[in-house]
């Protein structure tokens, strides 16, 4: 029996460059949300999906880390959804003992209220020395002072403990009435930390390609009554760890080489029909592999021109045929319209008569 | 011993470039048809070529383009191993 084409929609929201939507506290979620239940496998990142102690457990969302986001779109991993994920936790050195204890108490109560396989934690062997950086573009990045701390402490958890999810938990600078930390706090600017927690994450999916999502571990900020609903989810307590464990849950595990196209169970970048970006922010690794089908028809690219962001990479600077909305809901518009068949043309109160080609010579 | 065990020799580094949008003379099978812009998946791959001359890849964006010279400005961080 013939099984039907599951529709497949990428989601992405770069962290770390102000998006007006999802450029904050796991504010692009309802995002998300939405557009899970128009499409059968939503694909998607921690940006979206991570709202520190918020979260929305979807069963047909997969959440994947943004470098094997990046390698997925260029055909180089597939991804195979899973039941559930053992996971191991990496704190830094650098975290001091009372937030240390609140993360491990984070994780034990991720494992006693929600049931999740959280197997060990490990101490790096030094700290790892987290910097900030803001570029000429206003985009966050960040480098570590000791990348390879963070590297083997991941390998212990994985070789010593056989996890298959590793969740980062690193201190991150206090930057307490900085002009950047006011305005995110606002809903306002771009995320300050987004760019180096990319990093960390960046280097151990690309070392041991398996899912990894990193938490902040940060003091508290003193109670502000004006926090913008945007940024309110961080305002929370004293951890941003329960969203990452979720996700990690249940990420999909990344699959190398393109044996993918042979096995059903393994999501491949030629099974994607949809892509969502912001209409600013086409720069980016991913949708500018997926902009070209690995395999027959292209997919729908859609630009979403009101999540505004930093970045100036329009869809036609690169060259890339993309339909251009303005909001999130008319993108979930377009998916449902191609889905039933329906050429969003005709969806308009001015219909034009059909167009004939010239006579060739 | 952990294969690791050296990595405290990883670092991580910030750096800028300036990359072509435009196909060579010998890639204009990777170009849009009917233009001189490349593609934009062989674009992503010869960002890469370009950043693994500083180092191994990790995260990298085109931020910005230069309509008059079209050039890309590419921002990333690249892990390189210091000797």
């Amino acid at each position: 029996m013939i099984q039907p084409k599951l529709h497949t929609t990428v989601l992405i929201i770069p962290t770390g460059i102000g998006a007006t939507i999802g450029g904050y506290a796991g504010d692009a979620l309802p995002v998300a949300r939405t557009l899970a239940q128009i499409t059968d496998r939503l694909i998607t990142h921690p940006n979206v999906m991570n709202g520190a102690q918020m979260y929305w457990p979807m069963e047909n969302a997969y959440y994947v880390e943004g470098y094997g986001l990046d390698q997925f779109a260029a055909g180089n991993w597939g991804l195979r959804p899973v039941h559930q994920n053992p996971i191991g936790l990496v704190i830094d050195q650098g975290v001091e003992d009372e937030l240390r204890w609140r993360h491990l108490q984070a994780a034990d109560a991720a494992r006693a209220t929600l049931g999740l396989d959280v197997k060990a934690h490990v101490v790096t062997d030094m700290p790892l020395g987290v910097a900030l950086k803001t570029t000429d573009s206003g985009a966050s990045w960040g480098t570590l002072q000791n990348p390879g701390s963070l590297l083997r402490a991941a390998e212990r958890l994985i070789n010593e403990v056989g996890i298959r999810a590793i969740a980062v938990v690193a201190r991150f600078p206090d930057d307490e009435g900085s002009a950047e930390l006011e305005a995110y706090r606002q809903g306002q600017g771009v995320d300050p930390l987004a760019g180096a927690e990319a990093v960390i994450s960046h280097l151990v999916v690309r070392t041991f390609k398996i899912p990894c999502a990193h938490a902040p571990a940060l003091l508290p900020l003193p109670l502000d009554p004006t926090i913008s609903p945007r940024s309110a989810a961080e305002e929370l307590g004293h951890t941003f760890l329960p969203c990452v464990l979720a996700g990690l849950s249940r990420a999909p595990q990344f699959v190398e080489g393109h044996s993918s196209r042979a096995d059903s169970t393994v999501i491949g970048a030629h099974e994607v029909d949809a892509v969502i970006v912001p209409a600013t922010a086409f720069g980016g690794s991913a949708v500018m592999s997926l902009a070209y089908a690995h395999n027959g028809s292209s997919p729908q690219i859609i630009a979403v021109g009101e999540n505004r962001t930093t970045m100036a990479v329009s869809a036609a600077d690169l060259g890339i045929r993309a339909i251009a909305l303005n909001t999130y809901l008319e993108a979930a518009g377009a998916i449902a319209a191609y889905r039933a068949g329906v050429a969003p043309s005709v969806l308009q109160p001015s219909i034009r008569s059909i167009p004939a080609l010239g006579i060739r010579n | 011993m952990s294969f690791y065990a050296k990595a405290e020799l990883v670092r991580t580094k910030m750096i800028i470039l300036d990359v072509s949008l435009l196909a060579s003379p010998g890639k204009l099978r990777e170009a849009v048809v009917g233009s001189q812009l490349l593609r934009s998946d062989a674009l992503r791959s010869h960002i890469t070529t370009q950043l693994t001359q500083h180092g191994d890849p990790l995260r990298w964006a085109i931020t910005s383009i230069d309509q008059a010279n079209q050039t890309a400005r590419v921002e990333a961080v690249v892990t390189t191993i210091q000797e």
